[in-house]
């Protein structure tokens, strides 16, 4: 038993040599503002050593995999630590999606769950409007960053973020121009990022990729 | 005297690559000849990168370590034939600074020279696109390279310790980058400074692996704030990564960035005292750059990472139009 301890504390000490995330859990927030709505991802990376806390968070029967009704409950839970609010108004989000890895790759202490939530429809009128959200899941043992994504409609554009300092907080400045109210809108806004972009961009990569075979595209 | 056009220039240095390529895949027999190369339409294998040790994030192609000596030589002859020589200059002292620590590790994740994987997604050609992966620990080189054009975004260049020495000689693989920054952050006004310094601490690169096609708000000081100093060390800083890819291919690259840097931000998280730890970005519309020094396991200086991105062209596929 002494043995194994001392192996196990030699691998730890060698791993803390090579200073790779441990002990701690980086929560990456990505923060878009569509026409109509906002969409909050968050990406979990737990460290080795905190992998399989979290792991038993989210694989409640305790068959060692994270089947779907599991990961929504364990995506339901840490929803239940964010906050997102526009101008003051409290906006709940709604759980989208997960992508929930398996065991054996989140115990390497590098795999990432990504957790995907969005508002209701919200109507953003012309002129400057403040994002507020925060981020209270596991502080003990987490790092955080946060960041907005580039606003996928021309109307629509951040003019600031400003973060707490482990960036648990951020607040993001926002300014929407006219052309948001001509502009042909979907009832489900969020749907052009997430469909039409990536199919233009599958379009457009074969497209190149055909015409690279031909010898009349570039890279 | 009729002057020799950049793109030919660029067409040339792809050719060299592609027979160093041919030279090294002779080399080996059929089993490392299927191992080493990938379906140019391969998209797992294009995205299977990490800063991560090779024993965390399992990577593909032939093992450095599992190489003749001779077939050694000849891959890392087809590395520094698609880089320039400092930006080969540079990989090769990340890839030493993994041998060292190798040297004072006991146990743990794999480290040193043997573990860097070399692999090639599609065909090596002078005139078809493929793309040279080249990486382990602390460094992914992807170059796609395809006739006059040849780009090395996304890459992942980091190091670990950045300061070592080898034959009583100091070797910082990323100095250069450190003090440029460092001298950008220091040539800023009070007003200047107040808007590229973000007071919330980055404890790692925000667009790191995994991130591919993310575009993040930028942040900072805009280069059009920028006078004309600041601008040439704008530009300087980001050579250290546009120029890792051959000459002539990094030459209409820097053109390109240079064209956007009125619309070139630069950001700075902690201290500004040369020496200090601090986390920087530099954004346009073609380029990111992140600096993230990793405050785990000692001194957040001698371990650091920074990625080179082309929110427009990475992975070498935006279109040209012709």
């Amino acid at each position: 038993m002494k043995r194994i301890l001392s192996c196990a504390l030699a691998i730890l000490a060698a791993w803390h040599a090579s200073a790779h995330r441990l002990d701690e859990c980086l929560q990456g927030t990505f923060i878009l503002v569509a026409s109509n709505r906002v969409s909050v991802e968050l990406d979990l990376t737990p460290g080795v050593a905190v992998a399989d806390g979290i792991l038993a968070m989210a694989d409640t029967d305790r068959d060692g995999v994270v089947g779907p009704a599991e990961s929504t409950a364990f995506a339901s839970m840490v929803l239940r630590s964010l906050t997102l609010g526009v101008d003051g108004i409290p906006r709940p989000l709604a759980l989208v999606g997960t992508a929930f890895p398996s065991a054996a790759e989140l115990k390497t202490g590098n795999a990432v769950i990504q957790l995907e939530y969005e508002t209701a429809a919200i109507d953003l009128s012309v002129g400057k409007h403040r994002l507020e959200y925060t981020n209270r899941w596991e502080p003990v043992r987490s790092v955080y960053l946060a960041n907005a994504l580039m606003p996928t409609h021309h109307s629509v554009h951040v003019t600031g973020q400003r973060r707490s300092t482990n960036q648990a907080e951020l607040t993001v400045e926002l300014e929407v121009d006219a052309g948001l109210r001509s502009a042909t809108t979907t009832p489900h806004g969020s749907v052009w990022p997430k469909v039409v972009v990536p199919i233009a961009a599958a379009l457009a990569f074969g497209a190149w990729l055909r015409a690279s075979r031909r010898g009349c595209g570039k890279t | 005297m009729v002057p020799v056009r950049a793109d030919a220039l660029s067409a040339a240095a792809t050719e060299k690559a592609a027979k160093a390529a041919d030279a090294f895949l002779a080399m080996l027999d059929e089993g490392q000849r299927k191992a080493a190369v990938f379906a140019f339409d391969d998209e797992a294998q294009r995205a299977r990168w990490s800063n991560l040790p090779v024993s965390m994030v399992k990577r593909a192609g032939l093992r450095m370590g599992d190489l003749k000596p001779e077939q050694r030589d000849a891959a890392l002859r087809v590395v520094a034939a698609v880089l320039s020589k400092s930006g080969y200059e540079k990989i090769a002292a990340i890839v030493e600074a993994d041998e060292v620590l190798k040297e004072g590790s006991k146990g743990g994740p794999a480290f040193g020279r043997d573990e860097f994987f070399v692999s090639f997604v599609g065909k090596p050609s002078a005139t078809e696109p493929w793309m040279l992966q080249y990486g382990g620990h602390h460094l992914a080189v992807n170059a796609t390279l395809h006739g006059d054009q040849g780009v090395l975004t996304p890459t992942l260049i980091a190091a670990q310790p950045a300061s070592y020495v080898r034959n009583g000689k100091t070797i910082r693989p990323m100095a250069t980058e450190i003090d440029i920054a460092f001298a950008l952050v220091n040539s800023l006004t009070p007003e200047q400074k107040s808007k590229a310094v973000i007071g919330a601490k980055f404890t790692d690169l925000v667009l790191g692996p995994g991130r591919d096609g993310k575009s993040i708000v930028p942040e900072g000081v805009k280069g059009s704030a920028l006078d004309p100093r600041q601008r040439k060390l704008l530009v300087e800083l980001v050579a250290q990564w546009a120029g890792i890819v051959n000459e002539a291919s990094a030459a209409p690259r820097l053109k390109e960035i240079e064209s956007h840097l009125d619309d070139t931000w630069f950001a700075w998280s902690g201290p500004t005292q040369p020496g200090s730890a601090a986390y920087f970005r530099v954004q346009g519309p073609t380029v990111v750059i992140e600096f993230a020094p990793q405050s785990l396991g000692g001194d957040p200086n001698n371990h650091i990472h920074s990625i080179y991105r082309d929110p427009t062209n990475e992975y070498g596929r935006k279109p040209t139009g012709r």
